[in-house]
């Protein structure tokens, strides 16, 4: 490797130099790759996007809980009524009041700001409405000037996790943060550490709905999809596994009886006369109210795993299931609960629905809210036969209240006010549409 | 830039450690199979590879690929380049950069990390580069050890879904790998 073209001595002599130099040089070389071996760690940089709750002080959200000027709505969550007001709640941002007395032209009197506000019912002349972990109790005799009278802190615990529950601020709103951080491929990075708030996600997959007949005596209307539930003077409210059991006899001081464990992946409640039917993800939950503190646990009928609410009337229960791969992805279910201990499933109608949701039903007449299908109005005299007699079209449908002949529809774009007295000639009487974003 | 340093340093004795007489034969194809030892962080693998191209006198010049398994299985697709010296053995230099494309392995996806289950790999670039020797030739066959730094990189993509303030939240994340081994390749020439 070290040739020279000159006399064999000098030769010799050149190829030993160069020898030796060649071994300094590649022991140099060697020596130099071995600390290039420091340069062999992997890294990975991750870009991501997380939202970090801002708080503020909970004197100050109390402050505000209370009727301001009416907001544009603009993304809805439950509703609730109680005799000709509609209340419908603003995901996380408080509860819209509006009077439909004149169904043809209803107004929308009145917002009163309650951050974290979800579910809702009425008792009388006051409302209840999740602020969060707490539960705040608003007189609303006067829907133009209501105000908060009492506030219930660690109610709904299930609301968050992983975030301190300090009962002197309330969560407001999320900020969002796009971030990247770097690190050396081998080890684990735990987002939380950045401020992710581990809420539980599923708890809020039940969309905004009731479906029912209209309120008796002092409690606002149950429905299908709704997460509170009055029953005579107690509200049950349920969250992901459990459900709050509380006495409203007084209606201006609710208090907590007890919370109990129940079924699993809970997302809705329906009272219906002395029972409790809990909608889940597994399937339907039905509990006895004859010990009003103490809900009894009669029997269970389960099913794939979709979204499912339920309604129920003397005999049947009625349950729209959607998410699922399996039948179609989505589909009406008619169980025989005229024995509560032992619920039969009759019938699936399957291949009628796209996107089944909210459902709400009146003598013989179902409404189904099938998503982009529409309103579909079923004959349901023969509940083990029912057809499709009439598809209101041109809407998303998403929640429906039925009240004696006037359905409130709750849409992707708004509130829609129908008169159904003739199924087969269902008109609309008016509408209130969201604001877009 | 400092951390580049030993390996240029490397590159830099390795030539001038050798004698400087040049190879001169005419313009021929190559074809090279080789395996190559990755030696990472806290890692070892291995990858096979396959490059043609041209031999002009010094220089070659070709292009390549390989299958690689270090950490995340991909597939370089690169220009090869070698300058060699003529001797016994004969050193030479080389580099090698281009394409990185990525063929994951089910499991090396962050499938944890993603709300719909699934992510997606993008492709990246690969770079290796290095010095050695022909260890054995006849004619135009050869073995050849040589000793490299290499560098691949990809982007896994995948969907992050939050629930804040009462409404789901959509959004994309990724994570840039940048791989760095130190590579010890045998290859046979023809």
């Amino acid at each position: 490797m070290c040739n020279a073209f000159v006399s064999p001595v000098v030769n010799g002599r050149n190829n030993a130099y160069m020898k030796k130099t060649c071994i300094v040089y590649s022991l140099l070389a060697m020596t130099i790759a071995v600390l290039s071996f420091s340069c062999t760690k992997d890294k990975v940089t991750e870009s991501y996007t997380f939202y970090r709750p801002i708080y503020q002080v909970a004197d100050a959200v109390k402050a505000n809980i209370k009727t301001d000027a009416p907001r544009p709505i603009k993304l809805t969550g439950k509703l609730a009524i109680r005799g000709t007001y509609l209340y419908l709640s603003e995901l996380n941002e408080g509860v819209h009041i509006i009077d439909f007395s004149n169904p043809r032209a209803p107004i929308n009197i009145g917002f009163v700001a309650i951050p974290g506000c979800v579910d809702l019912a009425v008792r009388d002349h006051y409302l209840y409405a999740d602020c969060y972990t707490a539960l705040a109790v608003v007189d609303i005799a006067n829907p133009r000037a209501t105000k908060l009278t009492k506030f219930i802190n660690s109610v709904f615990p299930d609301r968050y996790s992983g975030l301190a529950s300090d009962a002197s601020k309330i969560l407001v709103s999320w900020q969002r943060v796009d971030t990247a951080v770097s690190y050396r491929y081998d080890t684990k990075f735990d987002k939380t550490l950045n401020g992710i708030v581990l809420e539980d996600v599923t708890f809020f997959n039940a969309s905004a709905s009731y479906g029912g007949k209209s309120s008796s005596g002092s409690n606002s209307t149950g429905g299908s999809m709704a997460r509170f539930a009055l029953n005579g003077d107690r509200l049950y409210t349920v969250g992901w596994t459990d459900m709050n059991v509380m006495n409203v006899a007084d209606a201006a001081s609710p208090s907590l009886i007890k919370k109990i464990t129940v079924g699993r992946l809970i997302e809705t409640i329906f009272p219906y006369k002395n029972n409790l039917f809990l909608g889940s993800q597994a399937g339907i939950y039905i509990y006895s109210l004859n010990d009003k503190d103490n809900p009894a646990f009669l029997s269970q009928l389960l099913h794939v795993q979709a979204f499912d609410p339920v309604i129920a009337d003397d005999n049947y229960a009625y349950v729209t299931l959607r998410g699922a791969a399996a039948l179609g992805g989505s589909w009406l279910e008619l169980v025989d609960i005229s024995n509560l201990t032992k619920p039969v499933l009759v019938k699936q109608y399957t291949n009628i629905m796209t996107d089944a949701r909210g459902l709400s039903k009146d003598g013989n007449v179902l409404l189904v809210c099938d998503g982009a299908a529409g309103l579909k109005v079923m004959d349901a005299a023969d509940p083990a036969n029912m057809k499709v007699i009439n598809t209101v079209t041109g809407i998303k449908a998403i929640d429906v209240i039925a009240l004696y002949g006037l359905a409130l529809v709750m849409t992707e774009d708004g509130i829609l006010f129908m008169d159904y007295n003739n199924p087969l000639d269902i008109k609309q009487l008016s509408g209130i549409t969201w604001t877009k974003n | 830039m400092l951390k580049k340093l030993p390996v240029l340093l490397l590159l830099l004795i390795t030539v001038t450690g050798f004698s400087q007489q040049q190879d001169t034969t005419s313009v021929s194809w190559y074809l090279s199979p080789a395996f190559t030892l990755l030696n990472g962080d806290h890692h070892v693998s291995q990858s096979v590879s396959l490059s043609t191209g041209v031999r002009m006198k010094s220089l070659q010049i070709g292009l390549g690929a390989a299958i690689d398994y270090y950490k995340i299985r991909s597939l370089p697709l690169y220009l090869d380049l070698k300058y060699k010296w003529r001797g016994k053995p004969a050193p030479f230099l080389f580099a090698q950069g281009g394409y990185n494309v990525a063929w994951a392995l089910e499991h090396q996806h962050s499938t944890e990390k993603s709300s719909t289950g699934t992510t997606v790999y993008n492709n990246g670039s690969y770079f290796n580069a290095g010095a050695g020797a022909y260890v054995f030739r006849d004619g135009k066959e050869a073995v050849s050890v040589s000793l490299g730094y290499s560098v691949k990189k990809l982007t896994e993509l995948y969907q992050v879904t939050s629930w804040a303030g009462g409404v789901w939240y959509y959004n994309n994340a990724k994570m840039d790998y940048t791989l760095r081994r130190i590579s010890l390749t045998l290859a046979y020439e023809f």
